[in-house]
């Protein structure tokens, strides 16, 4: 039996019962149960994420902090105690914000456009090539913008960051600011933030992390870590599309200049010379996702309330299970081997493609990602064109990985015929 | 095989329609690949290059006597095999007909939610410019 079935740190009961909070678990798809496993590219929400969206659509709508009625300091209320929820969550330190974004691509093109003013021709910015685009498109449009040297630190064989590189590509000390996924979106790869973040700052440059598909499963702690920025997004720890956050200390937020402009962020306005609120405000111009918002702290409520360190084992399990199921499917090579992974495994196969692999495994039924997975730089240096993803959640269950391992073997029986 | 276009894709459709099963489906999508008219890999140029295809998709559109000739190729093998299905369909049928021909397989109701949207929109180009190309043929005689 395998390592997520009996042997599991979380009973069957339990298993059971947490996937009754998830509706959406339930769902048949062409005929047959739905198998969910493409949570890193969006989770599934439980009932009580959906039940607090429709709790303030139906009776606490109102725009936050501008009116004087019951339901706009209802809905301020709940917003900000969001906005707290989250700094528990991340362990942020005190003198640190959130500032809500639509997902950690906006939260990241934030930082990099906040900081344009101070990076130069002769400034240099590290990121990995490890990154989704969302962590290196930004920057290289930043170094275009600015004349400033985008480094790119290799990985090692395994498909890890690899420190020695990094650290010596910091050495000139050019680099104004490092931005580093906490976890692959590809491999599952767990990277090993603590050297590096003490490496950077030991070049006094910044350090972004980029924890949107770290933060569901892997319990970040941004105050022993020490990062200046870090980004989540809501959909992929169980809140719905289109909110985020992007941590900041107040120190490294007060560096960023805002780059989107509108209500809600000016206390003065007398001709050209606006005088911006303090932080967090002057970063939220407009009126923000305020349900999404309060839905992305009832969500991470919702991953407190199971253990951090116990989530984090179901998904090292689950994703250990997938990895060994799926890499004895005849033909199949899994992607990298990152010396910690979790929460994802890709997989190629030497003959047939992602995409065709995906389409017979939704027939079955069973949802994957194909493609390039927005990580272009990481897929070649990883040697794979295209692959098929499987992600898994802490709400999936060892048999449903054994049922995509079977349901792979049958599609590649289907396709090797032609 | 000398039925018109619409009475080949008619013939398709009733088959998937007696397939109640999505993997039972695709096999029979893949079963067209025999169909194909394959182009080589030394003719896979960019030129020949269908856009908008998720998985590259090449094709040479020919005419022979007035009457179509495709030849296809995809590197994906479902792709492959709906290539096959159209053709079945247009094969050495005279170019008049292709080009009025209104194609119902890529919103077939068993069809479509097999495709993804990017594949569709692939799919959808081909046959457009399968059309595009038979219509021409058509003035120019």
């Amino acid at each position: 039996m395998s390592a997520a079935g009996e042997n599991s740190t979380w009973s069957e009961e339990r298993v059971r019962g947490v996937r009754a909070q998830f509706p959406i678990l339930e769902r048949q798809v062409n005929g047959r149960p739905l198998v969910y496993l493409d949570n890193a590219a969006t989770a599934q929400l439980p009932r009580s994420v959906t039940d607090a969206l429709a709790q303030h659509l139906c009776w606490n709508n109102a725009n936050i902090h501008r009116g004087a009625h019951a339901l706009g300091e209802e809905a301020t209320a709940a917003y900000e105690n969001a906005r707290a929820t989250l700094l528990r969550f991340l362990r942020a330190p005190q003198n640190s914000l959130a500032v809500f974004t639509s997902g950690a691509t906006q939260g990241i093109n934030q930082v990099a456009r906040g900081l344009e003013r101070r990076i130069d021709a002769e400034s240099a910015v590290l990121v990995s090539a490890l990154e989704h685009h969302s962590n290196f498109l930004p920057w290289l449009e930043l170094c275009k913008r600015t004349g400033a040297e985008l480094r790119v630190a290799p990985l090692d064989d395994h498909g890890d960051i690899c420190t020695e590189r990094f650290e010596e590509l910091l050495s000139d000390g050019r680099v104004r600011i490092c931005a580093i996924t906490a976890c692959s979106n590809v491999t599952g790869g767990v990277t090993q933030l603590e050297p590096l973040v003490q490496a950077a700052h030991r070049s006094e440059a910044l350090v972004l992390v980029d924890a949107a598909q770290a933060a569901r499963a892997l319990c970040l702690d941004v105050g022993a870590l020490g990062c200046d920025y870090a980004v989540l997004s809501g959909h992929k720890m169980c809140a719905p599309t289109g909110v985020g956050v992007l941590y900041g200390t107040a120190e490294a937020l007060e560096l960023l200049e805002p780059s989107v402009f509108g209500g809600g962020m000016v206390d003065e306005l007398e001709g050209a010379a606006p005088r911006y609120s303090a932080l967090p405000d002057c970063l939220e111009a407009g009126t923000p996702n305020i349900a999404g918002a309060i839905a992305l702290g009832c969500a991470a409520e919702y991953l407190e309330s199971l253990g951090r360190s116990e989530l984090e084992q179901r998904e090292m399990e689950l994703t250990s299970l997938a990895e060994t199921l799926l890499a004895e499917v005849p033909g199949v090579a899994v992607v990298g081997s990152p010396r910690k992974r979790c929460g994802a495994v890709s997989i190629v196969h030497s003959s047939i493609g992602s995409y065709d692999l995906g389409q017979l495994l939704d027939a079955q039924g069973i949802a994957t990602r194909s493609g390039r997975h927005c990580a272009i730089p990481a897929m070649q240096r990883l040697g794979a064109e295209s692959a098929l993803r499987i992600s898994p959640a802490f709400y999936n269950t060892g048999t449903e990985i054994e049922v995509c391992a079977a349901a792979l073997e049958r599609a590649i029986w289907m396709l090797e015929r032609y | 095989m000398c039925a018109a276009c619409e009475t080949r894709e008619r013939c398709f459709l009733e088959d998937i329609e007696l397939l109640d099963d999505r993997l039972l489906q695709h096999e029979y999508i893949l079963s067209h690949i025999e169909c194909l008219d394959v182009l080589p890999p030394e003719l896979c140029t960019l030129d020949r290059k269908v856009e908008g295809c998720a998985s590259n998709a090449w094709m040479e559109l020919a005419a022979e006597d007035g009457r179509m000739h495709v030849r296809m190729t995809s590197e994906s093998l479902i792709i492959k095999g709906l290539l096959g299905v159209v053709t079945l369909i247009v094969q050495d049928r005279p170019c008049p007909e292709v080009a009025n021909w209104e194609p119902e397989f890529l919103e077939h109701p068993q069809l479509k939610p097999q495709l993804t949207i990017d594949r569709r929109k692939g799919l959808h180009a081909i046959v457009a410019a399968i059309r595009s190309f038979a219509a021409q043929q058509s003035s120019a005689r």
